[in-house]
């Protein structure tokens, strides 16, 4: 049981240092390259999902700006993927009421997102 | 962007980041007004950066504090159920009560719990109730007295009750549960408070994350100030883990008591 529940945090802890690491070191980029380009007055405005993707695959003077963006995106998406991180091990190690209890988070934090969206 | 301003935004993070991970809360209570009041944000903008802060703190403490064994992750995810329902419940019924009923009602539990903190720090859990024997066991070494701490969770089904009313102010006012959450856990559950401070703050990321993408799709988030402030809130997340392995609980337990009473006379001048 002890070793099952080591897994399972070595899992939701890998995530979160991934996800902690990734979002940190898009910022970081972005507030040098900000303090670089110095980009021109109304270039951080109206930030839109596409926005992230279209400045990425089309670089601009914005990249830092999206750069940015992408990072605080890695951030706000963690904590989902450490939800579904813990759904996994607990499955693994067929816990099968952490799984109901962690699948439950999950489809409640998806459809309070898609209700708050609509 | 100034320099001055820079540097407001990146102490903001660290304080709320310090403050995050050494007593379980989100740190919105105070990051939003001093967004507002030294850095003149709009007030859709602070709360965006509060919660992107409230996330990175939750985030990396989290790392820091699973690895001390200090998060009960199956009574984390457990409780996070009942906040989770609280929270959509909360959201979806914040116009049926008057804003001054809440804000009261609000003040005076702050008030209770503060009150009960306090008696609980005079006339501590005992030992017979850290029972090694109960529902989701759980171990840690602390760090200050060296000593190897076993506890069982009591009285579950109270502490989930808290935790959805937690959820439900967090709907209906906008705040973070923690100031409820550990409390509850400490003193209905006989979590130990540092235990709870960690499982609490590994909770508020994942209650944060939805609200989040609402302030960011609607265009609330601003990418230099918002990287700013993350970036001193995990900092100030690392800071906040050191302290809370030096920093005696009966500290702790001061700081969240004058915690919780600032909330309170904050929410009352609303």
């Amino acid at each position: 049981m002890a070793n099952q529940l080591q897994r399972t945090e070595r899992w939701v802890r890998r995530i979160l240092r991934v996800g902690v690491w990734l979002s940190s070191s898009l910022m970081t980029i972005s507030l040098i390259l900000l303090t670089i380009l110095e980009p021109q007055q109304g270039a951080i405005v109206s930030p839109a999902l596409d926005e992230i993707f279209n400045a990425l695959t089309h670089p601009t003077a914005r990249t830092a700006v999206s750069l940015a963006y992408s990072g605080i995106f890695v951030l706000m998406l963690t904590p989902f993927f450490r939800v579904a991180a813990s759904l996994v091990a607990f499955w693994s190690e067929g816990d099968w009421r952490y799984v109901g209890i962690s699948g439950l988070v999950l489809i409640f934090l998806i459809g309070q997102l898609l209700y708050l969206l609509m | 962007m100034s320099l001055t301003s820079f540097l407001l935004l990146i102490g903001g993070g660290i304080l709320t980041g310090t403050i995050g991970t050494l007593l379980g809360i989100g740190g919105g209570l105070f990051l939003v007004p001093y967004l507002v009041l030294f850095l003149n944000l709009p007030m859709h903008q602070a709360i965006a950066t509060s919660i992107l802060a409230v996330i990175a703190t939750s985030s990396a403490g989290a790392v820091m504090n699973l690895e001390r064994n200090l998060v009960n992750l199956r009574l984390g995810m457990s409780l996070e159920v009942a906040t989770v329902v609280g929270a959509v419940l909360g959201g979806i019924s914040a116009n049926l009560l008057p804003g001054e009923i809440l804000s009261l009602l609000f003040s005076v539990v702050l008030l209770v719990i503060a009150g009960m903190m306090l008696y609980r720090r005079y006339r501590p859990i005992p030992a017979s109730a850290l029972s090694p024997d109960g529902n989701l066991q759980a171990r840690y070494r602390d760090e200050v007295s060296g000593e190897e701490v076993i506890y069982s969770v009591r009285n579950l089904g109270a502490t989930s009750a808290i935790s959805f009313l937690a959820g439900n102010l967090s709907g209906l006012l906008g705040i973070g549960g923690g100031v409820f959450k550990v409390p509850a856990m400490h003193l209905i559950s006989g979590v130990p408070l540092k235990a709870a401070a960690a499982t609490s703050n590994f909770m508020i990321g994942v209650t944060a994350a939805a609200s989040a993408f609402i302030y960011f799709s609607h265009g609330h988030v601003n990418p230099v100030i918002a990287s700013s402030t993350t970036l001193g809130a995990l900092a100030g997340a690392t800071l906040g883990i050191r302290l809370s392995r030096v920093l005696k609980t009966e500290l702790i337990t001061y700081l969240f008591v004058g915690l919780l009473i600032l909330a309170a006379v904050q929410m009352l001048l609303r």
